[in-house]
């Protein structure tokens, strides 16, 4: 028997599959474009390819496209499945977790491996993958670009939370000549002030922190968010695949 | 929409009286009809805005005891279900 | 027959806006509450008001203005309904609990005022609901600072009368409120003409305190171990006892009390065994607001009680009726409603108490502390109140939210994710 976790975003959609022996057998990351149903079904398709028959395996969908897999057993919300998958993943029962999302910023507090509290965003994209994502195309870069062109930028901020208020700031930054590298970092550390306050209600301190979510790749937020924190924040290459492997991992005790 | 779609019968009446009664008759004939709010698209300028909501199955039964207790109402009108439970429209 | 499109027009209502209204209530109804299962056949009494909200109800109201009652339209569970009574007068409800409302008021209020408030005003000045036509005096109060400049708004079009609100609970701050009852009965003496004597209040007393009891009675129904009673269609109850006469209301709910307490003997329950079970504590919910009841209970858990003021701070705590003088029934009357623990107050540590002690009784698995957009005196609480969940080892959820449809799924999204935590 083969667990098959699909976590479909707002941005970009996982999926991880795992043997028996909690092996990954396959995982793969797209766009999920305008329609998760069609998402879905690439999946399913991709699936068959690799020999995998989604109807016959057990299968766990998650995040805001949960309700688009037709073929999934069980749908569990990426709060659980982010959380499992951060602790598989950092074989770590005691660990706050911040997923920085498409639309979303979740941070979600484990103990015992168990998830004990969470807080999400509102409606507001300040703070999230949404927010990174305009201010890069205002610079003509790639999120990761802007990212890793922040580190060796300063000495300026963006004071707007809102994203149409802050784009217009960038925008005017980059009509008065500052530079590149400058802006982006403004733009980083707009989003990391906003997350850490975000977890401030959780007083992050003593534990560590791990950072998942398609922005985990980038070590300059990582080291930002260490700063803002006062505490380890650590990430893994899969980090992305966090909510795709908690679900695969819930698909384990879906009875076929 | 499916073919195959559950189909309600809203029955509609010219006053809550007619309906209060109809529904004390079904009930005595083991019928089940729920009072639901005439949905709009159906009430026309009907002042009264009770209806009975049956299901399908239920609906020849209606019909029959309607016909045997000579009960008043105004008309049987009969929609795809509009009850979505997930549709995420509130007031 | 009553013709209630004559009666609307009569009012001076916008006919053609209210219509736009009377299309989405079916709908909305029929979604959320139709669609449950099994309910309890009590319940039919509320879908029929429901299914006639803006007709039957306004209808015997004007009926009775024509018999020359008075009718006393209020916003809030501190204003005292024994003393309209005790002057043959009639309280309806009047506040607003939908986002058609809303953009109405938000003509002459900033956007950053709570929905409530909005709605309330909306529907008053664009003439989309009877029953703000049809109150002869509106009763305002002073709990937020919301309110007090809206009733400034209002008081432009209808006459109002605004009871001052202690803001503590020391023993002067009780006898001011009783002072503050006194002159309320005075102005509802003038404004109907008919004086307020100890035997008649005494019997405004008991009316209340009935209905009081009869409501109670639905709430300890809930607190089996199987579930009788969705918390939409509790909720539905009290949202409707704002309005509806208070004799009947107590005979209804009586009735609906019989029902579930024979379901808990068969054991009949609305939900499968093992649904999470949570108690909703924050602001009011005015009809027709069932969202987050409804995104509850679409998400794996059921409401089995409110600590709201649509819930157990409507009813909880009875007048003492052996008082025979005025002057006792007064202080009586104002010991009872300075027992209700809203956020206005400060400190108010008896809400805290209160949500502990209703956990407990229901045996709930967690708790949901909501808050309506805007109200700064529940959203500030709520670090209190949620700290003190935690402190007892209760999972909780904060959430704000307004009247609008668009949060729905991110909503939805945290619920489901909390109802996963408990287990």
């Amino acid at each position: 028997m083969n667990y098959i976790g699909i976590d479909i975003g707002s941005t970009c959609a996982k999926l991880a599959v795992l043997n028996e022996q909690k092996e990954t057998v396959l995982k793969l990351v797209q766009p999920t474009g305008w329609s998760s149903v069609d998402t879905a079904e690439e999946i399913r398709k991709k699936l068959q390819d690799e020999n995998i028959d989604p109807e016959r395996e057990a299968c766990v969908a998650t995040g805001y496209g949960r309700i688009a897999v037709p073929y999934a057993d069980k749908m569990i919300t990426e709060i659980t499945c982010h959380a499992k998958g951060a602790v598989w993943l950092h074989d770590c029962d005691n660990v706050v977790v911040i997923d920085i999302g498409g639309q979303d910023t979740k941070v979600i507090r484990i103990e015992n491996g168990m998830v004990k509290d969470f807080v999400m965003n509102d409606k507001c994209s300040a703070g999230t993958g949404r927010f990174l994502e305009v201010m890069a195309n205002s610079l003509a870069l790639r999120p990761d670009e802007m990212c890793d062109l922040a580190a060796s930028g300063g000495g300026t901020s963006i004071s707007s939370m809102c994203t149409v208020f802050a784009e217009s700031e960038v925008i005017s930054l980059i009509g008065r000549g500052e530079k590149k590298e400058n802006i982006a970092f403004a733009v980083v550390d707009s989003i990391a002030t906003k997350v850490a306050s975000q977890a401030g209600r959780f007083n992050v301190g003593k534990e560590e922190v791990c950072l998942t979510g398609g922005l985990c790749e980038c070590d300059y937020i990582r080291r930002t968010l260490e700063e803002k924190l006062h505490s380890r924040v650590v990430s893994s290459p899969e980090g992305r695949f966090a909510g795709a492997y908690g679900a695969a991992l819930s698909a384990m005790r879906v009875r076929k | 929409m499916s073919e195959n779609e559950e189909l309600n019968y809203y029955i509609l009446f010219a006053n809550y009286t007619q309906g209060l009664l109809l529904q004390e008759i079904l009930k005595k004939d083991g019928i089940s009809a729920r009072i639901a709010p005439a949905p709009r698209s159906i009430q026309g300028e009907l002042s009264c805005g009770m209806s009975l909501l049956v299901r399908q199955e239920d609906i020849d039964g209606v019909r029959e005891s309607i016909e045997r207790n000579h009960a008043e109402y105004h008309e049987i009108v009969s929609l795809p279900c509009q009850i979505r439970p997930h549709r995420n429209k509130f007031c | 027959m009553s013709n209630y499109v004559e009666m609307w027009k009569e009012l001076g209502m916008d006919l053609e806006t209210h219509d736009a209204l009377c299309q989405v209530l079916p709908t909305a109804f029929g979604d959320m509450y139709l669609s449950q299962e099994n309910r309890p056949e009590g319940m039919g009494f509320w879908d029929f008001v429901v299914s006639e909200i803006h007709g039957i109800r306004p209808s015997e109201l004007i009926e009775a203005q024509k018999n020359g009652q008075k009718v006393f339209g209020t916003f809030c569970v501190y204003v005292p309904d024994e003393v309209v009574l005790a002057a043959n007068g009639i309280v309806t409800g009047l506040c607003g609990g939908s986002q058609f409302w809303v953009p109405g008021g938000e003509k002459v209020l900033p956007k950053s005022t709570c929905p409530l408030i909005k709605a309330s005003v909306g529907a008053r000045l664009e003439r989309t609901c009877p029953f703000f036509r049809i109150a002869d005096m509106y009763v305002g109060e002073t709990t937020c600072d919301g309110k007090k400049k809206a009733w400034e708004i209002l008081g432009q079009d209808v006459p109002m009368h605004i009871m001052d609100m202690p803001q503590m609970k020391r023993p002067q701050d009780i006898e001011k409120w009783a002072d503050e009852i006194k002159i309320f009965a005075k102005v509802v003496e003038d404004f109907t003409g008919n004086a307020i004597t100890p035997e008649k209040l005494s019997e405004g007393i008991h009316v209340i305190n009935e209905r009081r009891k009869a409501l109670k009675r639905v709430y300890d129904a809930r607190k089996s171990k199987n579930i009788p009673i969705s918390g939409k269609d509790a909720l539905l109850m009290m949202q409707i006892a704002f309005f509806d006469d208070p004799v009947r209301c107590a005979e209804m709910a009586n009735k609906l009390a019989d029902e579930l307490e024979q379901r808990n003997k068969d054991n009949v329950s609305v939900f499968p065994a093992g649904t999470k079970r949570i108690l909703v504590t924050g602001t009011p919910m005015a009809i027709p607001n069932w969202k987050l009841h409804h995104l509850i209970e679409t998400s794996g858990a059921a409401v089995v009680c409110e600590e709201t003021c649509t819930g157990t701070r409507y009813f909880e705590n009875l007048v003492d009726e052996t008082k025979t003088t005025l002057e006792e029934q007064y202080a009586a009357i104002a010991d009872r409603y300075m027992g209700i623990n809203c956020a206005c107050f400060t400190p108010n540590s008896g809400r805290v108490d209160d949500i502990l002690r209703l956990a407990k009784e229901y045996d709930v698995d967690g708790v949901i502390d909501v808050n309506l957009k805007f109200c700064c005196l529940y959203d500030t609480e709520g670090y209190t109140v949620e700290k003190a969940m935690k402190d007892a080892g209760i999972p909780v959820l904060g959430i704000e939210t307004d009247y609008t449809d668009e949060d729905a799924e991110q909503l939805r999204t945290r619920i489901e994710a909390f109802v996963e935590m408990l287990g």
